[in-house]
């Protein structure tokens, strides 16, 4: 059993706390132990930046203390908070000044950043930590016959000095996706275009055009759903898309839901029946 | 006709800083025409520095700076000329750190400044390691500011003067294709150097074709000291590439194919140290001497292996970057191939102190300029700060000049000529190819017009380039689009080179001496007594060269032997 | 020698009714600019391409290679093999600008787009002197604010890769931004010009970006213009640009992250938009399937030290937006109701959960603050 400390953010509580006791299952199943990171808070979102950048850092600093603390590696299951997660650590790593100005503000909590431990977002983990392999065992109910649109989100592949993959050509997602029997489709044209979702309470106009971009283009490649390892392009595709002028009513996943669902759980538990956007493919 | 009061051909450190200073000081219509866009001239490639003499240089004047450019010109740049150049030196720096050049300061906050070769102070204002890229995208903004009007990717052809006035230019449109004639009463060139006549040994851009020196000298203006080619000791091995010298600031060892450091034979003390023509020379005499590394035995090593990858990683990431890059050596593990590489054009047209040439209304600034404030040898930031002074000058000039002189009417003629000249490169024979006669050009230069010169080799040059400069009338154009059109570029780009080839090989014969950059293994030493003189190079009507001299203004130092 | 096929765009609207791709065979050696050059001087003269310094700093010679943006002289060709695994290479010229011919763009627009945010300092005379031979002091540290900006050499790789730019025509560029942010950081800049510079940059699209972070992965310079909208945004929140999505988005992640350590996407749409209905149709939905909804995240126990962290970093440092405590005390109302205490009370009840249902007591000594350790 493999132990790792599991990061929520915001998308595994209130309404969403559900889809914490899925992951914890799943991973179960691939002998990973979750433990979750309870005191950690928000990463800021990436908004929180504008603010001030510091603040950013200060925050994760102490995320990845917490996490640090219990002697654990970090887990994190959406793009954005592994990708602010993961510019803190690079800033806090390169940054001696930042570094003790930070640790000195942790210290009343009895925490200290050191730098230790890693971070990992959900696709690396499978791949560096778990191995397809082990997925593919756990798998008792092969996909078979769907045809899943690979969907990575930026993220996690934007900006360079934090990508867990190959920004130009990533593989992680579907090598995930084919351990679990599906048919991969990930070459529509806007693979690569962003799922607006950032810019919902910016520029709203921006996110629709997105998702008419995404959605327009995988169901042009005959998708029975798309599947994305981040829950914030999830929730671009599953509620923001309700929103759009003529919804086309693609059905979404959150990869470690296909991944229950393969695994063996019913669509409730696996989270696939929680939808705004029904998943009908059995 | 697109009609200006001043056209300044160049968008480079010297062509931009004209345009400013012409924008600012005048309502006349000023435009500046470059063929590529403005940023990405060559300028942008210097990393190293400027020269001036700053309030606060302790102990520096601009008479000593004065002093090391003329000593370091080996007594051949024009006093005069030197003389307002490093006076103006603090005023040009502070003019453009305050529109926004980030130089790099001191802790109290001054422009700091450096030791650089030749140099008897440290006067040479930095920022970071890309002086000359800030200095650039300064500029540039600057002109954005002033609504500076810009003719991007046009390329001059042709100047068109009446024998005592400028009268107009015709240029190509790359972008649309067909040749302009532009009326204009001032033209200022700003358009670069030559150092690609070296064609794949040199760490000049791929566009640093002279083209300006060559439309002057066929629209019969002479040009200055054209055998004068500063060549840099470290140019990567395949491609002339610059590597920095603060490689070899930081502790890198020159080696040659038995792995000896063999700077201890031409400079015991100061071994990798000692100034770059000196290394430049013991490099190529290493190679020439049958000691290179690599098949060809055309190269040394700069060994770095021994600074280690932290230090290499700190220092000198550009450098490890680009021989990866380049070269495809990684410097932690494998020494780097190096050899000298064409540098800097240290002769072009023939002008005065002030930028003016013989013909009334025609200006050069910068490096395609001979001012001469360089002489035999530039020094290490120097030219920066010649493209900067004369660059402003030049256009102060031409704007009192442009302000007070009659209407111009250029004839159609040149238009039509040039057209003429264009169609005809699309049609002829194309027995020649581009690429080979162009890689051919580089390698006769570097062979008989290299670091070392001697009689014997240079007469055979120069018959090889009579014959290339035959051959060349078979190049043809094979792209008969009019848009954007690279290859009708290339080709022209190519023909200047032809063209400036020679006139550097003809004075550099007759200039029986070794004075700065021009070393001439039959004639070692300095002769002042028969070549203290600019050498002049004109083309005649009959398409052959003529070579004359020019007395070299000489005012506070008398000639003395230049030793460090 | 190893080769690998280039499929490159060919357009010339001169002569071509649509674009083509024209197969050829390069060696995979040195850069992609080398393969381009070594086609034109040995395949096909006709392709035209920019160029110029061959060495990454004059910004000539950004393509597409498989729809990614490249720097031409700054990709090895061995590379693009490994990462295209053996695949045809399609090179594409750059996105969102007019193809003029083959792989050689129009920057016109981009560059008419960047003018309009003021990118060149407009000196402020109280700090630099206006007579010439007079020096205006800049410390080292000030200059450590624009340090990554000043390199971008308007290579338009972030332009062509620009979500941002694909979907709003009004968008001035990443570069644009970062090239302005570039002035609004330096002390020399007059305060009249920082103003206009955000202004024109809400005009000019700032709170479109998406946040994508593209321009940042493929700016060959180091230059990170998501980051510097990020900074543009806050100068505007904090100049008083508080009307925007954008401001109230921020102002919600401010202060419900103090007060909660976390969002509340439920209360998102009506503190960002007025929309009050958003909220209740959500939390219908859910239950509906069945799914219970908090209507505020559960305060954890290291709330109250999150909070002083947090408020000692704000009050050092430069911000957009005031913690708005009148808000703050409205969400610790919402709280304590929900959870029927107040919210230092349900934080230590946090802390007591823990030990009991985890009995990490020992493990975490020292780590929990709060009054009753
Ligand atoms: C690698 C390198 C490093 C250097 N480092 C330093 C240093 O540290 N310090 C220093 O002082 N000097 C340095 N130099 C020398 C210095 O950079 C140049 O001499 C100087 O920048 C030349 O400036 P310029 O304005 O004359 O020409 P350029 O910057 O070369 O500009 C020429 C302009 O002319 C235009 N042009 C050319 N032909 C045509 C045509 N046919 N039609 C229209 N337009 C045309 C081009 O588009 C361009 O805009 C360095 C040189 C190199 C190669
Ligand atoms: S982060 Fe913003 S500016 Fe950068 S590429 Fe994405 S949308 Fe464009
Ligand atoms: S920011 Fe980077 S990618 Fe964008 S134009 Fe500037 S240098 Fe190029
Ligand atoms: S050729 Fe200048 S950046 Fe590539």
């Amino acid at each position: 059993m493999i132990k790792v400390g599991f990061y929520q953010g915001c998308c595994f509580q209130g309404q969403d706390a559900h889809m914490f006791e899925t992951m914890k299952e799943v991973f179960r199943m691939i002998d990973v132990e979750l433990e979750l990171l309870e005191e950690t808070t928000c990463c800021g979102g990436n908004t929180i930046d504008e603010e001030n950048r510091k603040l950013s850092y200060a925050i994760n600093a102490r995320n990845i203390a917490l996490a640090e603390a219990k002697g654990l590696d970090m887990l994190i299951s959406c793009n954005t908070c592994y990708m602010v997660i993961a510019k803190a650590k690079n800033a806090l790593d390169n940054n001696k000044k930042l570094r003790d100005e930070i640790n000195e503000l942790l210290k009343e909590e009895g925490l200290e950043y050191r730098g230790t431990n890693k971070i990992y977002h959900l696709l690396d983990f499978f791949r560096d930590v778990v191995g397809y392999d082990r997925i593919r065992k756990a798998v008792k109910r092969p996909l078979k016959g769907w045809k899943v649109g690979a969907y990575y989100g930026c993220h996690v592949l934007y900006p360079k000095h934090t990508a867990i993959d190959d920004g130009d050509n990533p593989s992680s997602l579907q090598e995930v996706l084919k351990a679990l029997g599906a048919e991969v489709i990930d070459d529509y044209e806007a693979k690569d275009t962003c799922c607006g979702y950032h810019a919902f309470f910016t520029d709203k106009t921006m996110t629709m055009k997105k998702l008419n971009r995404i959605l327009g283009s995988v169901k042009k490649a005959g998708v029975d759903i798309v599947a994305t390892p981040c829950p914030l392009c999830f929730k671009s595709f599953d509620i923001y898309q309700l929103q759009m002028e003529n919804p086309p009513m693609v059905p979404s996943a959150f990869l470690p839901e296909l991944m229950a669902y393969a695994f063996g759980l019913d669509k409730r538990k696996s989270g696939l029946g929680h939808h705004l956007i029904e998943v009908k493919k059995e | 006709m697109l009609e200006y009061d001043i056209v300044i051909v160049g968008g480079g450190g010297a062509g931009l800083y004209a345009a400013l200073w012409a924008a600012e000081n005048t309502i006349l219509k000023v435009a500046v025409m470059t063929k590529v866009y403005p940023t990405r001239s060559h300028t942008g490639a210097a990393e190293g520095g400027i020269n001036a003499v700053l309030t606060h240089s302790v102990g520096d004047s601009p008479e000593a700076h004065a002093y090391d450019t003329v000593k370091g010109s080996d007594f051949l740049a024009d006093q005069d000329a030197v003389d307002i150049m490093c006076k103006m030196g603090a005023a040009v720096i502070y003019d453009i750190a305050h529109r926004g050049v980030p130089f790099s300061r001191r802790p109290d906050g001054r422009i700091a400044q450096r030791p650089f070769g030749g140099a008897s102070f440290p006067r040479t204002c930095y920022a970071a390691d890309k002086t000359g890229f800030y200095i650039l995208q300064t500029l540039y903004e600057q002109c954005l500011k002033n609504n500076v009007t810009f003719l991007n990717e046009w390329f001059l052809l042709s100047i068109i003067h009446n024998g005592e006035r400028v009268e107009g230019l015709t240029a190509w449109d790359i972008r649309n294709g067909g040749v302009h004639l532009i009326k204009t009463k001032a033209v200022i060139l700003a358009t670069g150097g030559h150092g690609r006549v070296y064609w794949n040994r040199t760490s000049n851009a791929l566009g640093n074709t002279g083209d300006g020196t060559a439309a002057a000298l066929r629209a019969g203006l002479p040009l200055k000291d054209m055998e004068f080619i500063q060549f840099h000791p470290t140019g990567l091995a395949k491609t002339g590439i610059l590597v920095t010298e603060g490689a070899r600031g930081e502790g890198g060892f020159l080696r040659n194919k038995d792995g000896e450091r063999f700077m201890k034979r031409y400079a015991p003390e100061k071994m990798e140290l000692a100034p770059r023509d000196i290394v430049a020379r013991a490099i190529q005499t290493e190679i020439d001497e049958g000691r290179g590394c690599g098949p060809e035995g055309d190269y040394v090593y700069l060994d770095l292996t021994h600074l280690g990858e932290e230090k290499i990683n700190e220092r000198l990431p550009q450098t490890r970057e680009h021989a990866i890059l380049y070269e495809g050596v990684d410097p932690v593990k494998e020494p780097i191939p190096v050899a000298p590489t064409a540098h800097y054009s240290m002769g072009g047209i023939d002008t005065d102190k002030m930028g003016r040439t013989k013909i009334k209304g025609l200006y050069a600034a910068g490096e395609c300029a001979c001012i001469s404030v360089h002489g035999a040898n530039r020094l290490g930031g120097n030219s920066l700060l010649d493209i900067l002074v004369f660059g402003r000058l030049t256009a102060l000039e031409a704007v009192k000049y442009a302000d007070e002189a009659p209407e111009t009417t250029p004839s159609l003629a040149k238009q039509k000529d040039d057209e003429r000249r264009i169609l005809e490169l699309m049609e002829n024979d194309g027995k020649e190819s581009l690429a080979e006669l162009r890689r051919e050009l580089g390698n006769v230069m570097i062979k008989h017009f290299g670091v070392f010169r001697e009689e014997s080799t240079m007469k055979q040059g120069i018959e090889k380039l009579y014959e290339i400069r035959e051959r060349a009338k078979h190049v043809k154009v094979h792209d008969t689009s009019k848009r954007f059109n690279t290859d009708l570029i290339s080709v022209l780009e190519f023909l200047n080179l032809v063209d400036l080839s020679l006139p550097i090989a003809i004075a550099a014969i007759e200039r029986k001496e070794s004075r700065g950059a021009h070393a001439r293994k039959d004639y070692p030493n300095r002769d002042d007594k028969n070549f203290l003189k600019h050498s002049i190079v004109t083309l005649k009507e009959d398409g052959d060269y003529q070579l004359s001299w020019k007395p070299v203004t000489i005012t506070k130092f008398p000639p003395e032997e230049r030793k460090y | 020698m190893e080769t690998v096929t280039l499929k490159v765009f060919r357009f010339d609207p001169e002569k071509d009714k649509i674009p083509y791709y024209r197969d050829y065979e390069v060696p995979v050696e040195g850069t992609l600019l080398n393969a381009l050059l070594y086609i034109k001087e040995n395949l096909d003269p006709t392709i035209s391409f920019r160029a110029f310094c061959r060495s990454e700093v004059c910004g000539s010679c950004s393509v597409r290679v498989n729809g990614k943006t490249k720097l031409a002289c700054k990709t090895p060709m061995k590379e693009l093999v490994k990462t295209w695994k053996g695949k045809p290479l399609r090179i594409d010229p750059l996105n969102h600008m007019k193809v003029i011919r083959d792989l050689v763009v129009d920057i016109d627009k981009p560059i008419e787009k960047m003018k309009t945010l003021i990118p060149w300092l407009v000196p402020d005379p109280r700090v630099v002197p206006s007579d010439p031979r007079h020096e205006s002091i800049i410390y080292p540290e000030e200059m450590e604010l624009y340090k990554d900006q000043i390199h971008c050499m308007l290579c338009f790789s972030c332009y062509s890769a620009c979500e941002a730019v694909e979907d709003n025509e009004r968008y001035r560029g990443p570069f644009a931004f970062s090239k302005a942010y570039r002035f609004q950081v330096d002390r020399r800049d007059i305060e009249t010009a920082k103003e206009k510079r955000i202004r024109y940059s809400i005009s000019g699209g700032l709170w479109s970006c998406v946040q994508c972070q593209k321009c940042i992965h493929v700016c060959p310079k180091g230059v990170k213009p998501a980051e510097d909208i990020q900074n543009l945004r806050g100068q505007a929140v904090k100049k008083g640009f508080t009307d925007k999505p954008g401001a109230k988005k921020l102002k919600h992640y401010v202060d419900w992250i103090y007060a909660t350590g976390q969002i509340n996407r439920l209360y998102l749409p009506e503190e960002v938009y007025g929309n009050k209905e958003a909220r209740k149709k959500l939390t219908e939905e859910y239950e509906r399937m069945g799914i219970e909804v908090w209507e505020v995240p559960k305060p954890t126990k290291g709330l109250m030290k999150f909070r002083d962290i947090y408020l000692e970093i704000l009050s050092r440092e430069d911000k957009a937006l005031e913690l708005d405590f009148s808000h703050v005390r409205k969400i610790d109302k919402m709280v304590s109701d929900i959870f029927k205490a107040d919210i230092c009370t349900i934080v230590d009840r946090a802390h007591q959960n823990n030990r009991k249902s985890k009995g990490l007591i020992g493990k975490l000594k020292g780590l929990l603050g709060g009054s009753d350790d």
